[in-house]
């Protein structure tokens, strides 16, 4: 974590002139069906290698932009002068790899990277010669996907004697079977269970320390039980369940043992805020102790709520939307300084309704992972002369957000989330975050997710398990 | 045998079912296949073969072996290899003690040692099992040694039914008959090397073999 707040502090503060967020909106406006403008928007590492600092692709636009303007441009007149700069470096080459830049657009490769070039997939015709005795290269191959699926669900492979049974079914009853499979092994506890593989995916969200856990299998420094944030977590990810909960639950989540079994529960022992300002995960005693944790404005708890739940990295100048007249800088840390401001002005206003929530307090215990409603009045106001005027609403996505509980909301609702999730789960399944020759399959799958399958990640796996992307060897 | 020895020729094993290119460097790969793989077959375009891992591996070689998974590796007899030992190096995590919370993305410089050390582990556990009570044998069952340790027939069916079992149970498939034939030529190679028991140490080389390839710990 510091050495993430350490990266984006050193870039932010790195130069006079700085990447332009408003460039992800035009770049998308000029090219609406990129992949890479599906729910999102380009990073801005897709023209600096760190702002200012431009890339291949970012040298040759700037070029471009504007010749004889003075600098820096203004947001306006940038926003004016991008779409005919793209346009015209779109037959150039930037990085040489022998791809032209508005292919690059076209097919979500990078512009700037020469390792990044489209790749075709497929392209030989099953069953001819060369001949492949194992599996059907070619195209989705029901028995490899079928030894993916047993060992992804249920963490071992068929016997040799279900794969021969497997291999004598019809193709219709190998779907069925697949499927059947699937649910079946998502009760596994190697898929549920303390430690498997929805915990793995819940360890970078949750970010847990040994050494600070409370109750069970407790560190030197009990602090708070980061298991409650697990079990909703997988809550979350089971059975019929809807994902965004995560965020938004009002509810806490129990764990049995022998075999794991997760029960909903009203109160636990472990949580302490109230009802109505809880937001799933991000207000739950480990997230308020661990990421607020003595600070008066949690830009760390948003920054992490939006890298883990939304899948938004400031850190690497991902999801950067400026708000005008931001950041107000009301805990008098600087951050007001051009070089500052391009990621604060997104930050701060994530980070303003986290305000009230308390982390860990050693001066008053029973107020720590707690919501106060006047915390900053009662425990910061000795921090900056401003710091009570921090207002809870903020922003999120560049929209306005009056307070945290709704701030999960949208974020929940969010083409975000829904890319987040199944990247997690492409990344798990698949091995690698979706390519560019992925794209289409992907799209597909996240925005079924949020619409089709209601945020049920059970239906989704469904999906997933038929992709190309996951059934051809 | 010298454990030396023994390793040379476990990695000889190896390579022979994982196509490892010729450890001498300065002979050109011509590209030839070895006797145990096909010699055309279709490549694949997405080229995305992925490493099992510590709980998939462990899970596989105790249901390949017929061992219970917390019995397939301990190291010093007492530290389990794949959940505790080599966890990082096998693609696991440790989020709670290191702060590491997710696995590498590729697999480290340690990682096929580790692969080899749970893999060897495992086999020897069998074949002890197989070789010190034959009446519950799993995979070495029927195999008869000579005087001097060797096997009595190495071209008999027990042994073409052990090797037959490894890959049924390991690789979820049946051997190829040059698969057969480099198994059974490992026992000639192990005779020569001096080894005092080169019928256990075939056993536990073929074992070996067929669980480190890496047809075996990747998916």
């Amino acid at each position: 974590m510091l050495r993430r707040l350490i990266l984006g502090a050193a870039l932010c503060l790195s130069g006079e002139a700085l990447a332009k967020p408003p460039a992800g909106n035009v770049f998308c406006a000029t090219y609406p069906t990129a992949p890479t403008c599906t729910g999102q928007q380009p990073a801005c590492t897709y023209c600096h290698v760190a702002p200012p600092q431009r890339n291949a692709f970012g040298t040759a636009l700037e070029a471009q932009l504007a010749p004889g303007a003075p600098r820096p441009l203004s947001d306006a007149d940038f926003m004016y002068a991008l779409p005919t700069a793209l346009r015209a470096v779109e037959a150039q080459d930037a990085d040489g790899d022998g791809v032209s830049n508005l292919v690059e657009h076209q097919r979500g490769t990078q512009p700037a990277d020469p390792n990044s070039v489209p790749v075709e997939t497929g392209g030989c015709v099953a069953g001819t010669s060369p001949h492949n005795p194992q599996y059907d290269v070619c195209r989705y191959d029901t028995r490899f996907a079928y030894r993916r699926v047993l060992l992804d669900f249920c963490g071992q492979s068929p016997t040799y004697a279900q794969l021969k049974e497997f291999a004598a079914l019809s193709a219709d009853e190998q779907r069925s079977r697949l499927d059947a499979e699937l649910d079946r092994c998502t009760t596994s506890e190697f898929w549920r269970g303390k430690n498997g593989q929805l915990w793995k995916l819940a360890h970078p969200k949750i970010r847990p320390v040994g050494s600070l856990k409370a109750g069970e299998d407790k560190g030197a420094i009990p602090l708070a039980d980061y298991y409650d944030d697990y079990n909703l977590f997988a809550w979350s990810q089971l059975d019929d369940h809807d994902a965004r909960e995560v965020l938004t639950a009002k509810y806490f989540v129990r764990r049995d043992t022998n075999p794991t079994r997760y029960s909903v529960a009203t109160t636990l022992p472990t949580q302490f805020v109230d009802e109505a300002h809880r937001a799933g995960n991000i207000t739950s005693s480990w997230s308020l102790i661990y990421f607020v944790m003595f600070t008066a404005l949690p830009r760390n708890a948003a920054s992490q709520a939006y890298r883990a739940y939304l899948g938004l990295d400031i850190a690497k100048q991902e999801g950067l939307y400026s708000i005008p007249g931001e950041p107000r800088d009301y805990d008098a840390k600087g951050v007001t300084a051009p070089t500052c401001a391009a990621c604060h002005a997104t930050l701060d206003p994530l980070s303003y309704p986290f305000r009230n929530y308390q982390g860990l307090s050693l001066t008053a215990r029973n107020t720590s992972a707690r919501y106060i409603p006047s915390r900053l009045e009662t425990y910061f106001s000795d921090v900056a002369p401003d710091i009570t005027q921090t207002p809870e609403a903020g922003y999120l996505f560049g929209k306005p957000v009056a307070d945290l509980v709704e701030w999960a909301q949208v974020g929940a609702n969010s083409d975000a989330f829904a890319i987040a999730t199944v990247t997690d789960y492409w990344k798990l399944l698949i091995g690698h975050a979706p390519k560019p020759e992925e794209q289409a399959e992907f799209v597909s799958t996240w925005q079924r997710f949020k619409g089709t399958h209601g945020y049920r990640v059970q239906r989704m796996l469904h999906d997933l398990i038929r992709t190309e992307a996951y059934g051809a060897p | 045998m010298r454990p030396d020895s023994l390793r040379v020729l476990l990695l000889s094993a190896a390579c022979t079912l994982t196509a490892c290119p010729s450890p001498t460097p300065s002979v050109p790969d011509a590209g030839t296949p070895d006797s145990g793989t096909p010699t055309e077959v279709t490549r694949s375009s997405r080229n995305n073969l992925r490493f099992k891992g510590p709980e998939r591996l462990a899970l596989d070689f105790a249901t390949a072996l017929s061992l219970p998974v917390e019995q397939v590796c301990n190291e010093l007899g007492q530290y389990p290899c794949t959940t505790y030992v080599h966890t990082v190096a096998l693609g696991g995590v440790e989020p709670y003690g290191l702060g590491f919370y997710e696995p590498l993305p590729f697999t480290g410089v340690t990682t096929p040692i580790a692969v080899d050390r749970v893999a060897l582990a495992a086999c020897g556990q069998r074949v002890t099992l197989d070789t010190t009570t034959p009446s519950t044998a799993v995979i070495f069952g029927g195999i008869g040694l000579d005087a001097q340790g060797r096997l009595a027939n190495r071209e008999g069916e027990p042994v073409k039914n052990a090797i037959t079992a490894l890959y049924q149970r390991a690789l979820l498939r049946d051997p190829t008959e040059a698969e057969v034939g480099t198994l059974v030529q490992l026992a000639t190679d192990i005779e020569s090397s001096g080894s005092t028991a080169p019928g256990r140490d075939w056993m536990k080389a073929a074992c070996f073999a067929v669980l480190s390839s890496a047809e075996s710990v990747f998916f």
